[in-house]
């Protein structure tokens, strides 16, 4: 698009008709000069037109033309490379911008004001760019634009992820870059600051907020089929927040509490909650419902909190046994072929193959005291094994080490715990658990406990499961933003303009010179003749 | 379009060549045979002129005009009245250096700078004084009376610096007439491009008594326009006035017309002033139009 710097000099060109004044008595080109007029018959006896004023030197259009090239020149003109110019929109499109104001979602009303201020830019080549999936780059013509915002996958309005904008250094720096945001995000805004930003459009108003930013449970190890729960409840807003709490199991409510959060502070609430291996899921509901509804609620598995079934094969132990039915978190199965997590094969009773991870206790037929002082297994940290003293232990000698095993506890040449390297994971137990001294041991259960863990590959009696959300996420009150940015002016990479000046004075001066030939070659040649 | 030259056309003229010409020239601009050649003439002899010089007894073939009646009845015999041959009188070259002399460069004004310097160089090869005046809208060469190889040099040297408008001015013979006195000889040299083609000053110079000799370069050239459809803006070079006209036939033989009207007009309108006419193509070489000229001046004195 053409633009003046000056346009006032534009007028100019009023002086136009001056030059053609001027050339009134000049002779074109196209003017033949006869040495004597009077013998030529008069128009009306030739079938002529007659034209008594001399016309003017038809090179006056040129000379006209130099002139207003030149006040075009002083005019100050440029060209704004519209049709080439790419915006880059980066859209904030993390939690806060889908509060919602005035019935409609932040982003929503972020999307609105980016389609005025694109039709305004004349723009023809927008991008859109996720800042919480940089993956996601939707580009779109300007006259399609609601066709895009239509494109917007709506995974990325919930991913729940934090901002991760692009490094400022790495930008384009051939595009115009621009922002949507609430400027809720301190760490967003602070990027905005360094980054190549031309414009900022930023949204949304309110401030007033709470959520649910921690839903967290563990086994109660005192009571079956229970689990402590911890809740933790957040208000971002600036006055106080009076929400009910409520924590379902699956549909089941199962506790409610009128909460009262000061601002800007946090509360936490434990509490013991029956639960269900039909319904391995637990929700905390803020009720009523917020302007950001969507960190009100936060769900969480608890599959992993059902103690674990164990299928025990052969003639175990009696220690042993007695052990494994006082676990906490493990359930005998007595049922051989029932669904289990783990198997435990004693004195080598069960032919089967391996149908998962199981924990095999080998009989021993001669136990002598083990000579060498074994050890643990560093490959194995960080599990926490007990320090079991030598003189405690027992095992046959000369145990070979199984094929595709791996040492645990023991050493090279008396191996007396090992495990397999295939999945699923097989642990083979040398040692003679029914040996008094090492039953009487308090290491003894943990001992029976770190197998277990061992052989599942986690930790039974300190496991614990839990959903959070960043407190950041959940704050939705607008920061202020660059002034200039965010009022539409261009602070960074402007549109690019072609200034016009020298190509316009370059052409001036080529009719100059075309001017001054056709002056020199009218002077040359003769003035009668010329051309007829 | 024509060759330009480097020289100027009085490169042309050779010091002998115009010597070999003034012998053949001088009887003819003398009005008789000359009497003894290589001799020049002398002031106090009896020839044309209008000074009383003495009488002579009729012969037969003598003019009748001249006799003197009374001098014959106091003498009892017919008695001729002599004059003084005017040969040295005093001559005026009236050269037109308006723009129409070179609307086509390399024709007509060569040959008019010749004519002038080869008809000035024969007169003052008899001892006349011969002046130079150059004109188009006004006076714009005045070079005085003068007389011998001098006074050819310095008429020479003007003539080389002369150079015609090439636009506007115009062909005002009459801005010659107030530098002339009466009763003394002219020649105009000029296209006679003029309304009237000059006719009413030299009318007015004849009436005044003046002796008066045109010679008339035309050329062709001037009126070989090609045919055309579309109209095309003619402008007078002097005049600068402009005319569209469309170049059709018709048109160009109505021009023609009235360019060959416009020279039997000036030469009828010569005989009846008893003026010496004569008319050359802008292309010919300066001594076949000199000695046309000298040879035409020869027979009306016959």
């Amino acid at each position: 698009m053409l633009s003046l710097a000056a346009p006032l000099w534009l007028l100019g060109w009023l002086s136009l008709p001056l030059i053609r004044w001027l050339h009134r008595f000049s002779v074109g080109d196209k003017t033949v000069m006869v040495s004597a007029l009077f013998l030529w018959p008069p128009p009306s006896l030739a079938a002529a037109t007659g034209r008594k004023p001399a016309t003017p030197d038809p090179r006056w259009r040129l000379r006209a033309l130099i002139v207003a090239l030149l006040m075009l020149v002083l005019a100050g003109p440029t060209l704004e490379k519209t049709g080439q110019r790419t915006i880059d929109v980066w859209v904030d499109d993390s939690l806060s911008m889908q509060t919602v104001e005035n019935g409609q979602r932040r982003l929503q009303t972020a999307f609105d004001q980016l389609d005025g201020a694109l039709l305004k830019t004349g723009a023809t080549r927008v991008q859109l760019h996720s800042l919480l999936n940089p993956a996601v780059q939707i580009a779109w013509r300007v006259d399609t634009i609601h066709h895009g915002r239509e494109r917007w996958p709506d995974s990325v309005l919930s991913a729940g992820a934090r901002p991760r904008p692009p490094i400022a250094s790495l930008m384009n720096r051939d595009h115009e870059h621009w922002l949507i945001t609430d400027g809720a995000d301190s760490a967003l805004d602070a990027w905005a600051d360094t980054a190549p930003l031309s414009r900022i459009l930023q949204s949304g108003e309110a401030g007033d907020n709470a959520a649910v930013t921690l839903l967290s449970a563990r086994p109660d190890l005192e009571e079956d089929g229970a689990a402590q729960v911890l809740l933790t409840v957040h208000n971002l807003g600036a006055k106080a927040s009076t929400r009910t709490l409520s924590v379902y199991v699956g549909d089941a409510l199962r506790y409610r509490e009128s909460l009262r959060i000061p601002p800007h502070s946090g509360r936490d609430i434990r509490f013991r909650l029956p639960i269900s291996d039909a319904v391995p899921s637990l929700r905390a509901t803020l009720t009523p419902a917020d302007a950001l509804a969507a960190d009100d609620t936060l769900n969480l598995s608890t599959s992993g909190l059902s103690p674990l079934s164990v299928v025990m094969d052969g003639d175990c132990p009696a220690p042993f046994k007695t052990a494994m039915e006082s676990h906490p978190r493990i359930r005998i199965n007595e049922t051989p072929r029932a669904r289990h997590d783990m198997r435990v094969v004693c004195n080598n009773a069960s032919g089967r193959e391996v149908d998962g991870p199981t924990l095999r206790i080998h009989p021993q037929h001669s136990p002598q005291p083990v000579s060498q002082s074994p050890s643990w297994s560093a490959a194995e940290q960080p599990m926490d094994w007990p320090l079991l003293q030598p003189e405690w232990l027992y095992a046959d000698a000369n145990v070979p080490l199984p094929g595709q095993s791996k040492l645990l506890f023991g050493t090279a040449e008396n191996p007396l715990i090992t495990a397999s390297e295939t999945t699923p994971r097989v642990i083979d137990v040398f040692l003679d658990l029914a040996k008094p001294i090492l039953v009487h041991q308090p290491e003894y259960l943990a001992l029976i406990d770190g197998l277990i863990t061992s052989t599942v590959g986690r930790p039974l009696l300190d496991e614990s499961y839990s959903a959070e959300r960043s407190v950041a996420e959940s704050r939705i009150a607008p920061q202020p933003l660059a002034t200039a940015l965010t009022h539409g002016s261009v602070l960074h990479s402007p549109p690019e303009q072609t200034d016009l000046s020298p190509l316009l004075v370059l052409l001036a001066a080529l009719l100059l010179v075309v001017d001054l030939v056709l002056v020199r070659r009218t002077a040359r040649a003769p003035l009668g003749y010329n051309g007829v | 379009m024509p060759a330009r030259t480097l020289t100027h056309p009085l490169d042309d003229i050779s010091e002998s060549e115009l010597a070999c010409l003034a012998r053949v020239a001088d009887p003819l601009l003398a009005g008789r045979p000359l009497l003894n050649v290589g001799q020049r003439p002398s002031r106090l002899r009896a020839g044309q002129g209008y000074e009383f010089l003495d009488y002579q007894n009729y012969a037969a073939g003598e003019n009748l005009r001249n006799i003197d009646w009374r001098a014959t009845a106091r003498s009892r015999h017919p008695q001729l009245r002599r004059f003084r041959d005017e040969q040295t009188s005093d001559w005026h070259i009236c050269l037109d250096c308006s723009a129409s002399m070179t609307i086509v460069p390399g024709r007509k004004w060569p040959l008019a700078v010749q004519l002038a310097a080869v008809l000035s160089y024969l007169l003052l090869h008899l001892g006349h004084r011969v002046a130079l005046l150059g004109f188009n809208d006004r006076c714009t060469v005045l070079l005085p009376s003068g007389r011998g190889r001098h006074h050819y040099a310095r008429l020479a040297r003007i003539l080389r610096d002369t150079v015609p408008v090439r636009q506007g001015g115009g062909s005002d013979l009459l801005q010659c007439v107030s530098r002339i006195a009466p009763r003394h000889q002219v020649i105009v040299v000029s296209d006679f491009l003029a309304p009237q083609a000059m006719q009413p000053t030299l009318r007015r110079m004849a009436a005044a008594g003046c002796s008066l000799q045109l010679m008339h370069i035309v050329d062709e050239a001037e009126l070989t326009l090609s045919p055309g459809t579309s109209p095309v803006e003619l402008l007078d070079v002097e005049s600068l006035e402009g005319r569209t006209v469309t170049l059709s036939d018709d048109v160009l033989q109505s021009v023609r017309q009235a360019w060959q009207a416009l020279r039997a007009d000036l030469s009828q309108f010569s005989v009846k002033h008893g003026i010496r006419y004569t008319a050359c193509n802008a292309h010919a070489h300066w001594k076949t139009v000199v000695m046309q000229h000298l040879k035409g001046l020869q027979t009306s004195h016959a």
